[in-house]
C-alpha cells in the first residue's frame, strides 16, 4: 500500500516536472533558433540571398523540433523526480522510501510509512507550480518582433536577391526551351548530321551564355540573341517539322519579349502619372519602373533624363521632361510595334509561298546557288554603306548596307544573303571618328549571322529600323534633324 | 521493533544529549559530535586547546551514560603495558603463577589524556583496541568491554615534546572533533559553575547494553543510492590522483581520505539521522559529519600549510563542488 502511494506519487511529479522542463527547453532552443534566424535575417539585408527567409524557417522548425526532442530527453528519471521533491525540504525521506520498494523489513516499513505521512500532506501543483518566466518570454517576444520586423524591411540587396532569382527561374525556364529543341533535334533522319551538329553547337552555345546570365538584362539579351539564331536556323533548315518547332519556339519568345516590353512600358507610363501628384514613394516608384523601361529598351537618353529626375530630389522641371522623353519613347514603340506587326504578317505570307516553292523543288543545292548570287549584290551594297551606327548594332553590319543600296528596289518580302567571307572582317565594320580623329571601330553581335545564309528582309529592315528609332531617340540630335531620321526610314518600306 | 520502540529509544538519547549538555556550559557541537560517534560505534579525537572542558566532557559522557569510565594521561614515559596491561606473578595456593592483570583500556570508555604526548610505540598499543576491540598481551587476546570506545584528546598549539599521531591511528578515530572557546555567555555560565560550591549531579540515562541496542538498530537504518552516491563523491574528491577531482583537491591535498572515511561519514550520517528523529539519511546528514570525519583524514600538502589552508576549509569546497541532483 505505502509502495503504491509513493510510486503514484512520483509519477506524478516526474510528469509535473517534465511539462515544466520540455516548455523551458523548448523555450531555450526557440529562443536560440530565433537568435540564429534574427542573424540571418540581418545579414539578408546586406548580403543577397534570396532562400534566407526559408532558411528561417527551417532553422526556426527544427529549433522548435531540437528543444521538444531535447525537452524529452531531459524529462527527469523516477529517482530524479523523488531527489526534486525531497530538495524542497523533505530530507530525502521520498526517495529513500522510493528505493525501498518492496522492502519489508521493520526499518523500511518505518522509513516508509515515514515517507507516506509527509506525501499524504503534498500537493504536487502546489510543489511544482507552474512557472512562466517572464523574463524568457520577453525575450521570445522581443526577438519574435525582431526577426518580424526585419523580414518586412527592404533593402538593395534584398531586392537584388529577388531579382537575381526571378532571372534565375527565367534562365532555368529557357534552359528547358533549349533543351526541348535540343530533343526535338535528335533522331531526325531528313535533317543532315552537319546541319544538326551546327544547330546543335548553337544551342549548345545558347545554353552556356544561359548559364552564365546574372541579371536580366543579359537575360534580355542571351534570348534576343537565341532568338536570332532559331530564325535564322528555321531558314537554313531543309527540315519541315524542326523548321516549324524553331519558330513556334522563336515566335513565342518575340511573343513574351513584346508582352514584357509592353507591360514595362505601361508600369513606366502608370507610374509617371502617378508621380504627377504624388509624394516619394510614387516618385521613387517612378524613377525605378521608368529606369527598368529604359534599360530594356536601350534609351540612354531617357535613363539619363530619369536619372537627373531624382538627383534633382524629383523637381517639377526634370518630371516633365522624363515624360516627355518617356511619351516620344513610347510612341515610337507604337509604331515600332505596328510595323513588327505588319512586316510579320508578310513574312508568314511569304514564308507560306516559299514552302509551297520547297516542296515543288527538291534540290537543295540549287537553292545555294541563288543565294550565292544575291550574296554579290549584298557585298556591293555594303561597301555603299554610310550609317554612323551601323556597326554597334548586332549582326546588322551587312544587313544596313544591303538596305542602303537597295532603298528604291527592295521589297520587304526580298531574302538577302549574308556575304561569304566578308562577315566580321574589321572592314566590313563602319562607326565614326572621335575626338582624336581616330576611327572608333566596334564589332557587331554576328551571333545570328552565319555567312551565306539567307535572311528576311523585311524582317531584317524592320529590326533595323526600331533601332535606328531607338538610336534617334537617345541621341541629342535637333528635333527637326531627327524628324528628317525617321521620316527616311519610314519610306524604306 | 515498532515505531514506538525507536521513538522511546531516540528520546532518551536525546535526554542524554540535554543532560551532558547541562553538566557542559556551551559547546553543543561537540556534544552531539561525540554522541554520534558514541552512537556509531567509533573512537573520537577532541582537540583543543588546554581548559576548555575536553576532560570534563568525557567525564560527564561516562556519568551519563552509566559506563566504566578510565582516564589514561599520556606521558612519554608512558610504557604499552601502562596501557593494555600485563602478565604478573600471583601466588595462588601455594603456587606461583602468571596471571593477567587488566590494563586502564579495559572499560567502556577510556579517555586517552593528550594522546600525542606518549611515544609512538605506546600511542600504538590503542590501535588493536581501538579496530578489533581486543587486546593482545603475549600469545593471548583479550576482548575488551562492550561498548567500548576511546576518547583521546590533544593539544593543537603545544607540539615540543610531542609525537603526532601516525596516520595509521589518526584513521582509526572515527571521528576528529574540534572543541572551540567558548563564547562570552558561556564562558560566564562555566565561572558560575565552577567557582562556587553550586554543583550538578548528572544523572544517568542509558547503560551499556543500551547503547548496543541502539547501535544495531542504526545499522539497520536504510540510506538511498543517491546518498550513498553524495557520500562516495565526497570521498572520492578528495584524491588528488583522480580525473575529475576538484582544482583545490588537486592544489592542497597530497592523500586523501581512506576507504575507513566513507564508513566513517555514512555511519555517522545514520547516527545523526537517529537522533534527529528520522529513518532516513539526508543529504544534510551526510554534510554535517564530512567535516568531522574527513577533516583527519585529509593529509594537506606544503602548499596548503603555506597558504594557512585547513582541512575544513578544504571539505566545505569540495562539498560545494558536488550536486545532489
Amino acid at each position: 500500500m505505502a509502495d503504491q502511494i509513493i510510486w503514484k506519487f512520483v509519477h506524478k511529479v516526474r510528469r509535473r516536472i517534465g511539462g515544466q522542463v520540455v516548455r523551458r527547453t523548448l523555450c531555450d532552443v526557440a529562443c536560440i533558433g530565433l537568435v540564429s534566424a534574427c542573424g540571418i535575417s540581418f545579414l539578408s539585408l546586406f548580403i543577397p540571398f534570396y532562400y534566407a527567409f526559408y532558411v528561417e524557417s527551417i532553422v526556426l522548425g527544427s529549433a522548435v523540433l531540437v528543444g521538444i526532442g531535447l525537452g524529452i530527453h531531459r524529462v527527469p528519471t523516477l529517482e530524479q523526480a523523488a531527489l526534486r521533491t525531497d530538495n524542497k525540504g523533505y530530507q530525502e525521506k521520498i526517495t529513500t522510501a522510493f528505493g525501498l520498494r518492496g522492502k519489508e523489513d521493520p526499518f523500511s516499513m518505518l522509513q516508509k510509512q515515514d515517507a507516506v505521512a509527509v506525501i499524504v500532506n503534498l500537493s504536487v501543483p502546489k510543489l511544482f507550480p507552474f512557472k512562466i518566466s517572464v523574463q524568457r518570454m520577453l525575450v521570445l517576444l522581443l526577438l519574435a518582433v525582431l526577426l518580424a520586423g526585419s523580414n518586412l524591411l527592404d533593402s538593395p540587396s534584398r531586392q537584388y536577391a529577388r531579382e537575381h532569382h526571378a532571372v534565375q527561374v527565367e534562365v532555368k525556364k529557357e534552359m528547358e526551351k533549349v533543351e526541348k529543341v535540343e530533343r526535338q533535334l535528335t533522331n531526325k533522319e531528313s535533317v543532315s548530321e552537319t546541319e544538326i551538329a551546327k544547330v546543335q553547337n548553337q544551342l549548345e552555345q545558347t545554353k552556356k551564355e544561359l548559364a552564365k546570365v546574372e541579371s536580366a538584362k543579359e537575360l534580355r539579351q542571351v534570348k534576343e540573341r537565341y532568338l536570332k539564331k532559331m530564325q535564322q536556323t528555321a531558314e537554313q533548315t531543309t527540315d519541315t517539322k524542326l523548321r516549324k518547332a524553331l519558330q513556334k519556339q522563336a515566335k513565342q519568345i518575340e511573343q513574351e519579349q513584346e508582352e514584357q516590353k509592353k507591360k514595362l512600358a505601361q508600369d513606366a507610363k502608370q507610374a509617371m502619372e502617378q508621380a504627377k501628384d504624388g509624394k516619394g514613394k510614387e516618385q521613387k516608384l517612378a524613377y525605378d519602373k521608368v529606369k527598368d523601361y529604359a534599360q530594356t529598351n536601350g534609351l540612354e537618353e531617357l535613363e539619363k533624363q530619369i536619372e537627373e529626375y531624382k538627383q534633382s530630389d524629383y523637381s517639377e522641371a526634370d518630371y516633365v521632361k522624363a515624360n516627355a522623353t518617356l511619351t516620344q519613347s513610347l510612341q515610337n514603340a507604337d509604331r515600332a510595334s505596328k510595323l513588327t506587326q505588319k512586316n510579320s504578317q508578310s513574312l508568314d505570307n511569304r514564308e507560306s509561298n516559299s514552302s509551297t516553292k520547297r516542296q515543288k523543288n527538291s534540290n537543295s543545292e540549287s537553292r545555294t546557288g541563288n543565294g550565292n548570287s544575291a550574296n554579290g549584290n549584298s557585298q556591293g551594297r555594303s561597301n555603299n554603306g554610310t550609317g554612323s551606327n551601323g556597326g554597334n548594332q548586332s549582326g546588322s553590319g551587312w544587313n544596313r548596307g544591303s538596305d542602303m543600296g537597295q532603298e528604291g528596289s527592295r521589297k520587304t518580302t526580298d531574302t538577302v544573303t549574308i556575304p561569304e567571307g566578308t562577315l566580321g572582317e574589321d572592314d566590313n565594320l563602319t562607326g565614326k571618328a572621335n575626338d582624336s580623329g581616330k576611327m572608333q571601330k566596334s564589332r557587331a553581335d554576328q551571333s545570328n549571322a552565319v555567312a551565306g545564309n539567307k535572311v528576311d528582309y523585311g524582317k531584317v529592315s524592320a529590326e533595323y529600323k526600331q533601332k535606328a528609332y531607338k538610336q534617334v531617340d537617345g541621341a541629342s540630335y535637333p528635333a527637326k534633324l531627327k524628324k528628317q531620321i525617321r521620316n527616311y526610314f519610314d519610306g524604306l518600306n | 521493533m515498532d515505531a514506538v520502540e525507536v521513538q522511546d529509544m531516540i528520546e532518551r538519547v536525546r535526554a542524554c544529549e540535554e543532560e551532558i549538555g547541562r553538566g557542559i556550559i556551551g559547546q553543543r557541537e561537540v556534544i552531539r559530535q561525540v554522541l554520534l560517534a558514541i552512537l556509531a560505534d567509533g573512537n573520537v579525537l577532541l582537540e583543543g586547546v588546554p581548559g576548555l572542558g575536553k576532560t570534563e566532557l568525557v567525564k560527564a559522557i561516562s556519568n551519563v551514560l552509566a559506563m566504566q569510565f578510565s582516564r589514561i594521561q599520556f606521558t612519554p614515559d608512558l610504557m604499552p603495558s601502562d596501557v593494555t596491561g600485563t602478565n604478573l606473578i600471583i601466588k595462588e595456593e601455594g603456587n606461583n603463577v602468571f596471571r593477567f592483570e587488566p590494563g586502564p583500556v579495559f572499560s567502556n570508555i577510556v579517555l586517552a589524556d593528550e594522546i600525542n604526548r606518549a611515544t609512538p610505540k605506546t600511542q600504538s598499543a590503542l590501535l588493536e583496541a581501538m579496530q578489533e576491540k581486543t587486546v593482545t598481551v603475549g600469545k593471548t587476546t583479550y576482548e575488551l568491554p562492550a561498548p567500548f570506545m576511546v576518547l583521546a584528546t590533544q593539544n593543537p598549539i603545544e607540539n615540543e615534546g610531542t609525537y603526532p599521531l601516525p596516520e595509521a591511528q589518526l584513521d582509526r578515530f572515527l571521528l576528529k572533533v574540534l572543541v572551540e572557546f567558548p563564547k562570552k555567555e558561556e564562558l560566564k555560565a562555566i565561572l558560575d559553575l565552577t567557582v562556587t560550591n553550586h554543583k550538578i549531579q548528572l544523572q544517568s540515562r542509558l547503560n551499556g547494553e543500551e547503547i548496543v541496542n541502539i547501535r544495531r538498530i542504526i545499522r539497520d537504518m536504510p540510506v538511498a543510492d543517491a546518498v550513498m552516491d553524495y557520500a562516495l563523491s565526497i570521498v572520492m574528491a578528495t584524491h588528488p590522483e583522480t580525473e575529475d577531482a576538484p582544482e583545490i583537491t588537486k592544489k592542497y591535498i597530497a592523500n586523501g581520505a581512506s576507504p575507513r572515511g566513507v564508513q566513517a561519514i555514512v555511519k555517522t550520517a545514520k547516527a545523526r539521522a537517529f537522533l534527529e528523529g528520522r529513518y532516513n539519511v539526508s543529504f544534510e546528514d551526510i554534510r554535517f559529519v564530512a567535516y568531522p570525519a574527513l577533516r583527519h583524514r585529509l593529509a594537506l600538502n606544503f602548499e596548503a600549510i603555506s597558504d594557512g589552508v585547513r582541512a575544513d576549509m578544504v571539505i566545505r569546497d569540495i562539498i560545494g563542488t558536488i550536486q545532489t541532483v
